[in-house]
């Protein structure tokens, strides 16, 4: 048996219905938020990778191995 | 919180410098990101966090693929991982309850919870550190080498870390330090580095070109666990990690390429006033929040 509720006058089942459908969007734009916010910093990390090594394959013959990394000095 | 292109410029200026001093110390630079986002430029404490947290993802992935990281630098990070994830979620969970009781007053003064649990952290560990590296500053890299932790609270089981570590590492203990350090992450919005380095070299004794890598793969696993944490939470504005990733960038090659003309003892007191100076700007803020 369907109660209807007394505002609206729509079915309680299809009032579940259109919540539940809701929250799934709310929970799927939540989702695609957080997989926004790792790739666009990671992406931007691989791009720079790429930069600074297209850089310095045509700015200079030094190789991979002479490159001194910057050190740590804490 | 809507930005415009004058506050992106901001942003992306504040990143710029942050970068640059951050690649000529040689440090991820959350530390400082964060305070200069909430007392400079008035961003909202936890957004000022999460954004700081994720736009480590960034720096941390291209230093990651520059330094070719090898299978055996990962077997360390990986017994941490567990650790990291439960500190990064208590962390998240202290910022998030501070950011639910909102205000107190205090001497008929409202106050943010948040800034103030998140900027008396800051202030503490930035003079302790200030303190420390100010200290090492007079003494040599040979002197510092000596590793103070080293053989030291060998609680079972214990591991073996082929080519990072001579002896064997207490699990449970790796575990808890991956605890503490995530719990400062995902609160404070750092990488983590800051801490983590000084343990790995001065602690351990490990090499440094070794715990760097090392270093650099923890870093990486725990902004990715603070920024899933903090974009769960709706702490994390992209337009402001834009604005970081763009301006940090440029900043930090510029700061590298000074840092490889700088001396390391010259450095690491250059780098304790640095700390010093952005925690007396903290109490000054601490102070006029609570007396002002």
């Amino acid at each position: 048996m369907l109660t209807l509720d007394s505002d609206r006058g729509q079915p309680l089942n299809t009032m579940h219905t259109n919540v539940n459908s809701a929250k799934a969007k709310q929970m799927l734009d939540k989702i695609f938020f957080i997989i926004a916010c790792i790739i666009i910093p990671v992406l931007w990390g691989v791009i720079v990778n790429w930069l600074f090594n297209q850089w310095q394959d045509h700015s200079s013959d030094r190789s991979d191995d002479d490159y001194i990394f910057p050190d740590y000095q804490i | 919180m809507g930005f415009g292109w004058i506050d992106f410029l901001l942003i992306s200026s504040a990143g710029g410098l942050i970068g640059f001093l951050a690649g000529m110390f040689g440090v991820g630079g959350g530390f400082l990101l964060v305070p200069i986002l909430n007392i400079v430029l008035g961003i909202p404490m936890e957004l000022a966090v999460g954004a700081s947290a994720c736009q480590v993802l960034g720096p941390a992935t291209t230093s990651l693929l520059a330094r070719k990281v090898r299978i055996r630098d990962l077997f360390f990070p990986l017994v941490m991982t567990g650790g990291l994830l439960l500190g990064v979620l208590a962390g998240t969970g202290v910022l998030e309850h501070a950011k639910a009781v909102a205000a107190i007053s205090v001497n008929g003064k409202t106050i943010i919870v948040a800034d103030l649990v998140v900027l008396i952290i800051y202030f503490l560990m930035l003079i302790s550190l200030g303190v420390i590296s100010l200290r090492s500053a007079r003494r040599t890299d040979a002197e510092l080498s000596g590793a103070l932790l080293k053989d030291r609270f060998q609680m079972p089981p214990l591991a073996r870390f082929p080519g990072l570590y001579d002896g064997k590492l207490s699990i449970p203990l790796i575990a808890w330090f991956g605890l503490g350090l995530g719990l400062i992450s995902g609160l404070l919005g750092i990488s983590g580095g800051i801490l983590l380095l000084p343990t790995l070299i001065f602690g351990l004794g490990i090499p440094t070109h070794r715990a760097i890598s090392c270093s650099l793969v923890i870093v990486w696993i725990v902004a990715f666990q603070s920024t899933v944490a903090h974009a769960w939470h709706g702490n994390i504005s992209l337009m402001i990690v834009i604005a970081l990733l763009l301006g940090g960038t440029v900043g930090a090659r510029l700061g590298s390429d000074l840092n490889a003309r700088l001396k390391g003892l010259q450095l690491r007191q250059q780098f304790g006033w640095l700390l010093l100076s952005v925690a007396l700007m903290i109490g000054a803020r601490l102070v006029f929040l609570l007396a002002g």
